[in-house]
């Protein structure tokens, strides 16, 4: 790395990670290390009355695929009679699969869930709720983040299915040979909106036809949207989750800075925006904003590629009132509908992943380019010592936890689509789109809209 | 019970059961639920009435863009798609020497997976880095004519569906061909001859004589084109995802998201039963006009 990625965090004098994070911390007794879930994970002599079993265990994620398959095998050494295969299945087929298997009772003993699908899943009954042997809820209430602010909690019933994997937030990614080949140093790093959009100026290529064959900024547009508006103090839905606020000053000017991207600036055009990610990876454009579990993607994909991660810009340079979004993503979930023979040994195999501090730090949240999300392992020096958490970590504390429903970010990236294709006036197609996101939410009753949790609502524009 | 009886009674009950099971049950299944607020995952399916078929008709903007999506489609793949396949079978009817290579060569895409051949096309049809547009460029360089310009052939609302219009004529263009050629070879040679000693010319024949005969093949490749284009999911699904801004999603890409991503089952059932309705509906327009064509 040419430089430090740390100018931030120096501008900040932010504190420790886990007072970033606004984690209540509880001291534990020196006894209770290894034991993330409240109850600790005791070796039996046996499981399954020592009967061969099979487990299948659902996945999408090739990447993830391989660690989980190394957590079968190490259970597998305890118990030689237990067999747990890693089913790899495709995203597209993934959860209809699920959806229409499960409750047939012919579903995997377990599979990697999505928090984006929490709530239908809670509505079906579709996971199995942890059971008090493998997990204290109130131990997950005090040390790990989300249990306090309702994020993993099913709506109405409050039941507890999962726990996350990690805490992910937005980041800006930058591509560092492209930075240094534009004669662009450390203290060009931008901290404002303005800022963003001087240096994507002077990273964008154009070739001899004047196309940009290197977009200065790209992004995935609906996280774009989301952070922008709560950046500046706007939070996405009423108050009372049910429908959402699109027509305003501040969801007004987060569009206007994708439209002057594109069409005053020309540092980003339609063909590189579709491309996402992928254009990333692949050099198309020199900087990304994203959510950090790009970093994992980046990592796997292009081990070679030079690239830093730096704080999302805000409108003004400071993370108050908002930062952006927390998300999380979240691990296994126990299959309600199969056999109790098989559910003991599902959650048996869950408690001892969760039993061990160098899963939760090393798989489940660094390899993916998240925060671990429980407060005992903050302290961790692998966790210190990751560029990417040791990133994050100022802004923890600026952070809304809320993980939006999939009608209404498919509706917001139609929206950031339509004004990158210049398909209207701006007012127009926010109040088509509001109409739209508000006729898919009334589809429910609840969708577990939990942003007005966030630690620093006080600092939000008041009566909104 | 002898062996005989088993077969004469068994065959018919297992034949039965058969379409009773995979094909009676699933489609009254999906019409019941159709007048249902239901999910599979849902705690609060409740009946519906006509509702669901009144949000789609009244209130669901997306469903009427499938609509018209679908129908444009339909319209360009099975009328350009017939037409083309007509004149490229009359060609090779005439073309002996490269007849079968060029059969092959056209029926090639046929085999191919419709998933496998998308992901490709998308590739070829990426507007900034795919291979058509920059070898176009070039080529246009070269001759020294006017610059091919950058067409967003899979990411413009003007595009996006002539371009799967475009990958649907490719991919079922060969079939097409190869009923249309077997009918032309079919008809006999003599009224060829006889219309030649009388001067007709090959565009007489093709009109007077061609046609005519190979009216029955034609009005299959119409109808089997309209009942598929009807129902098309992948090259939308792979090539565009439906968008952008919706501009090729399709009925039974709506259908699907509608189930399995709004895990709404008894609203996607409400769409699936109309698009059942509407495909015989033209189906059996079509094969009154066909009917009607008969008679004439």
């Amino acid at each position: 790395m040419p430089f430090s990625i740390n100018r931030r965090q120096i501008i900040l004098s932010s504190s420790a990670i886990a007072a970033s994070l606004a984690l209540p911390r509880i001291a534990l007794a020196s006894d209770e290390g290894g034991t993330a879930t409240g109850v600790r994970y005791a070796r039996r002599d046996q499981i399954n009355n020592g009967e061969p079993i099979r487990l299948e265990y659902w996945e999408w994620s090739g990447q993830r695929a391989e660690y989980q398959r190394a957590w079968a095998e190490a259970y597998s050494e305890m118990y030689p009679n237990v067999e747990i295969e890693i089913v790899l299945q495709p995203w597209d087929s993934y959860w209809p699969s699920l959806i229409t298997n499960v409750p047939a009772g012919a579903g995997p003993a377990m599979w990697h869930m999505h928090a984006s699908k929490m709530v239908e899943f809670c509505d079906g009954n579709l996971m199995d709720p942890i059971p008090a042997s493998v997990a204290d809820a109130d131990y997950l209430n005090h040390h790990w983040i989300g249990f306090p602010e309702g994020a993993m909690s099913c709506p109405g019933t409050g039941s507890l299915h999962t726990v996350p994997m990690g805490a992910m937030m937005p980041l800006l990614f930058i591509n560092l040979d492209k930075w240094q080949a534009a004669g662009l140093t450390e203290d060009d790093i931008p901290t404002t909106w303005d800022q963003l959009r001087e240096v994507a100026a002077l990273l964008t290529e154009r070739d001899g036809r004047n196309r940009i064959t290197v977009a200065g900024l790209s992004m995935d547009g609906q996280e774009w949207l989301q952070n922008a508006v709560y950046q500046q103090g706007r939070y996405l839905f009423n108050a009372d989750g049910t429908q959402v606020q699109v027509q305003n000053p501040e969801y007004r000017a987060a569009l206007q800075f994708i439209a002057d991207l594109v069409h005053t600036d020309g540092t980003l055009d339609n063909e590189i925006a579709s491309q996402r990610y992928d254009g990333f990876a692949a050099g198309q454009s020199a900087m990304y904003i994203g959510f950090s579990w790009i970093a994992g993607f980046l990592r796997a994909n292009r081990p070679d590629m030079n690239w830093v991660a730096v704080l999302l810009p805000t409108p003004d340079g400071d993370l108050a009132p908002a930062y952006g979004n927390i998300r999380f993503a979240i691990e296994a979930v126990v299959n309600p509908y199969t056999d109790d023979t098989t559910k003991e040994v599902a959650w048996d195999f869950w408690h001892f992943n969760y039993s061990r501090d160098d899963v939760i730090v090393e798989d489940l949240a660094l390899f993916n380019g998240f925060l671990p999300p429980y407060d005992q392992v903050l302290g961790d020096p692998r966790v210190e010592g990751d560029v990417l958490a040791s990133t994050m970590s100022p802004a923890g504390g600026f952070g809304i936890i809320n993980d939006l429903p999939n009608v209404v970010r498919d509706e917001q990236l139609e929206l950031v689509t339509a004004v990158i294709l210049g398909q209207g006036d701006l007012d127009t197609l926010m109040a088509d789109s509001e109409r739209a996101q508000n006729a898919l939410l009334a589809e429910r009753d609840n969708w577990n809209i939990i942003e007005r949790n966030y630690a620093n609502h006080a600092m939000m524009i008041a009566d909104q | 019970m002898t062996s005989r009886n088993l077969f004469i009674y068994g065959a018919p009950v297992l034949a039965g059961g058969f379409f009773l099971v995979w094909y009676i049950l699933p489609i009254g299944w999906v019409v019941g639920i159709s007048f249902w607020d239901y999910s599979p995952i849902g705690s609060n399916n409740a009946p519906a009435g006509l509702d669901n078929f009144r949000e789609a008709l009244f209130e669901d903007h997306v469903f009427w863009a499938a609509v018209r999506n679908t129908v444009y489609f339909t319209f360009g793949n099975v009328v350009l798609g017939t037409i083309l396949a007509l004149f490229i079978a009359n060609g090779l009817a005439r073309l002996k020497l490269v007849r079968r290579f060029a059969q092959t060569a056209y029926f090639m895409p046929t085999l191919f997976s419709v998933v496998a051949a998308a992901v490709v096309w998308e590739e070829i049809f990426q507007p900034r880095f795919g291979i058509l547009n920059n070898g176009l460029y070039y080529i246009t360089d070269l001759l020294g004519l006017p610059p091919f310009p950058e067409i967003g052939w899979t990411t413009t609302t003007e595009w996006s569906m002539p371009t799967v219009i475009l990958f649907g004529l490719w991919k079922f263009l060969g079939i097409r061909i190869i009923i249309l050629l077997a009918a032309i070879e079919a008809v006999p040679r003599d009224l060829y001859e006889a219309a030649s000693i009388e001067g007709g010319s090959r565009w007489q024949q093709f009109r007077y004589i061609t046609i005519p005969m190979i009216k029955p093949a034609i009005w299959f490749v119409v109808i089997a084109g309209v009942i598929n284009s009807f129902q098309v999911f992948e090259p939308m699904y792979v090539i565009t995802d439906g968008g952008p801004l919706r501009s090729t999603i399709s009925i039974v890409m709506l259908i699907t998201e509608t189930a399995f991503e709004r895990q709404r089952f008894g609203y996607s059932a409400s769409i699936s039963v109309m698009l059942f309705l509407t495909i015989l509906a033209v189906t059996a327009v079509l094969f009154w006009l066909r009917s009607r064509s008969d008679e004439i």
